[in-house]
């Protein structure tokens, strides 16, 4: 092996161990207007993000919960602590200067061996607040910005005031009202006409605290022919007290850019995972959105391109996997209005122990999409009789040239099948474990070594005494 | 190697086997005639320890364990390889992957890929099977014919001891047929290992020339000897065998 880095030995242990949580006790629970301006005097910013901030609470206020998807009512608003911070230093770019405590769980997590190893550079945020960010000088030099979020906004502001909130609008939902208002953290990669970024740059985003909520912005512009690859890992311990995750991303492909953006999701099963993400691809453009969904209670998760210019493309590859108590509702949404664009929308699903997964798709081919290639392709593999797996796609089409094609399958893992592995020598559990690998594989070869062994080990612990 | 004594199985409450007596020894070849429905593919799937059946009486004993205590990974592990009559398409899982693996669980000291895969290529050339079914998925989208060699393939690279081969030379052509009849050869050609086939060709069974035959008939074995009988029954076909109006001239 060439690569050092190996993901593949972390146990559940390093996942859900947690810090110390003395310091949470010093914010309070709970949203408020109040809470709401110290957040955006603590961070110094200008006063256009504290009027976003207030009209998006204002919206918060109005706009009613989803009335469809999973049940959210046992959210609690008034519980969850909706900014905090760990530690004063902030955002420093060497791990030595990082607290050590807050080191330890990134070292756990095998995060700065990742960055020396296989990555561009790397953005680690605990809680509200990043504590590290840095990309190697070779990217910076070339003019390439990847910075804290919040230090974007101060020392960039005209170019965050461009893009933010253009793609996810503050009225868009509930959710994305409250990220706007009570936004902290995040990511801006800003990456110049012509650049092609060769590593991946990651994220980590970790939520410690109990009944925490993380609120990150991820703002990415990749500029004319350039090209990046974006990973985001994100996990948090259990508590047993609900926690929430309430990020956005925007993403601008501008054109003839390519971008993908990767993301493994594996909070903690007391996290509601309400995430909004969405990507505006211009002519000639390409957005990739990869993810794969494990561990939180509930996620509603829908990453959604919208193709504008012409000869635009996205594709989505989405994997969910929803064990006892979880709901993974998850889907793409694709908009098409420039001409001669193609979409590929591939969802897998595994359900085991009574959990539930939904696929929820919408692609909307508008009148101007001239010869629009649509492909939507849902898969379910079941583990028991008492895990459920939904397909809800929903395609609208104005322009007759356009070729869509759909494909849904669901099914259990046959005895039959089961027992030929089982002629050969190998184990039931294996060869569960080697069908799910098989169903998955499509998805997950298109992530980094790495990270695919990452993916794969953290379904293999999911699928652990999957024998019922 | 293989004793089974009395043995009962049932398929939800029907009794398909009702007192199966055989006793297979090294270096034996046994042939299991019958009319369709008799009971030969459940025998074969009942010493695996397909959990569809249900065995009421009876033992089964291999290399001395009692194989009736054993899941059948365990089975195949010991050393008994059945071939399966349809045998299944496994969806994103690759020959040389799935093979590999269950060389590894038969054989935990085995770990070259490299040997494997050149082994396994070699296996597939002299069964004229296109080696790019070694990257493919298993079975799928494989013809008949295909599907049989697959087993084979897996027979020679697993290597255990005693093999049951459900219809093997089922959707095989003539040289197909040859070819499967020499490699089975070279799997008992030592004499440490023994086989049961089960076929409706007189072909097979000429190539391979077993040493042992049984007729099953409605779950029971109701006779068993030598290579006469597979000319008894050919002659007069299982009707006429069964209802004694086969008289030898």
């Amino acid at each position: 092996m060439c690569s050092a880095v190996d993901f593949t030995d972390l146990t559940k242990q390093d996942l859900d161990h947690s810090d110390n949580q003395d310091y949470a006790k010093k914010f309070d629970t709970g949203l408020s207007e109040d809470l709401v301006r110290s957040i955006s005097k603590s961070k110094n910013e200008p006063s256009w993000m504290l009027d976003i901030r207030l009209a998006a609470l204002r919206k918060f206020e109005e706009l009613p919960l989803p009335s469809w998807g999973p049940s959210l009512k046992k959210l609690d608003f008034k519980k969850i602590r909706y900014f905090a911070k760990a530690s004063d230093k902030a955002n420093a770019k060497s791990w030595d200067d990082v607290d050590p405590e807050i080191k330890k769980t990134f070292d756990r997590l095998k995060i700065p061996q990742a960055e020396r190893e296989i990555l561009a550079g790397v953005g680690a945020q605990y809680e509200s607040e990043n504590i590290y960010h840095s990309v190697k000088d070779v990217w910076s030099k070339q003019g390439v910005i990847f910075e804290d979020f919040d230090t974007a906004v101060v020392k960039h502001p005209e170019l965050v005031k461009k893009y933010f909130s253009k793609c996810v609008p503050l009225t868009d939902h509930k959710f994305a009202a409250l990220h706007y208002a009570v936004t902290s953290g995040g990511t801006f990669l800003y990456v110049p006409k012509g650049v092609e970024i060769t590593q991946p740059l990651q994220a980590y985003f970790r939520m410690n605290a109990m009944n925490q909520g993380q609120f990150e912005h991820t703002l990415i512009i990749v500029e004319e022919d350039a090209q990046v690859h974006y990973i985001e890992g994100c996990s948090a311990p259990r508590y047993g007290s609900e926690s929430l995750h309430a990020g956005c991303v925007e993403v601008f492909v501008n054109e003839g850019a390519q971008m993908r953006y990767s993301s493994v999701e594996n909070w903690s099963k007391d996290t509601y995972n309400l995430n909004t993400k969405r990507a505006i691809v211009n002519d000639n453009a390409k957005m990739e959105w990869i993810g794969g969904n494990l561990g939180s209670g509930v996620t509603m998760l829908y990453p959604s391109s919208l193709l504008v210019g012409d000869n635009a493309r996205a594709d989505h590859l989405g994997i969910a996997l929803a064990n006892e108590g979880q709901n993974q509702d998850v889907g793409s949404k694709v908009m098409i209005s420039g001409k001669n664009c193609r979409t590929n929308i591939v969802s897998k699903s595994l359900s085991k122990g009574g959990g539930i997964s939904t696929y929820r798709g919408i692609v909307d081919v508008k009148k101007s999409a001239e010869n629009a290639v649509v492909h939507v392709e849902c898969d379910a593999l079941l583990f028991d009789d008492h895990s459920v797996a939904d397909t809800i796609p929903q395609i609208t089409c104005e322009n007759d040239t356009a070729q869509i094609t759909h494909e849904a399958s669901a099914g259990k893992i046959s005895d039959e099948v089961l027992l030929y592995f089982e002629s050969r020598g190998i184990e039931e559990e294996v060869a569960r474990g080697m069908i799910v690998n098989g169903f998955l594989n499509e998805v997950v070869k298109t992530l980094p070594l790495e990270y695919a062994s990452e993916l794969n080990r953290l379904i293999e612990m999911e699928m652990e005494n999957s024998i019922g | 190697m293989l004793k089974i004594k009395n043995l009962c199985a049932q398929f939800e409450d029907k009794e398909l086997l009702k007192g199966i007596n055989i006793e297979i020894k090294k270096g034996e070849i046994h042939a299991l005639l019958g009319p369709n429905g008799s009971g030969k593919s459940t025998l074969g799937r009942v010493i695996l320890g397909d959990k569809k059946y249900n065995v009421t009486k009876g033992s089964i004993e291999f290399e001395k364990q009692d194989f009736l205590k054993l899941d059948p990974a365990d089975r195949a592990k010991a050393g008994f390889f059945l071939s399966f009559q349809s045998p299944p398409e496994l969806d994103g899982v690759n020959a040389n992957d799935f093979l590999f693996a269950a060389k590894k669980a038969v054989n935990p000291e085995f770990h070259s890929s490299f040997r494997f895969k050149k082994a396994l290529s070699g296996h597939f050339e002299d069964l004229h099977l296109d080696e790019e079914f070694m990257n493919r998925e298993v079975n799928k989208g494989a013809s008949g014919g295909e599907r049989r060699k697959m087993e084979i393939a897996s027979l020679l690279s697993l290597d255990g001891k005693l093999a049951f081969l459900d219809e093997i030379d089922s959707g095989l052509d003539v040289d197909g047929t040859a070819r499967a009849a020499k490699a089975i050869q070279e799997f008992v050609r030592n004499g440490d290992k023994a086989l049961m086939l089960i076929s409706h060709t007189e072909k097979l069974l000429d190539l391979v020339q077993p040493t042992h035959f049984h007729i099953l008939c409605n779950g029971e074995i109701i006779q068993s000897g030598g290579r006469e009988l597979m000319e008894k029954v050919h002659k007069c076909g299982f009707c006429n065998f069964l209802n004694k109006k086969c008289v030898q001239q």
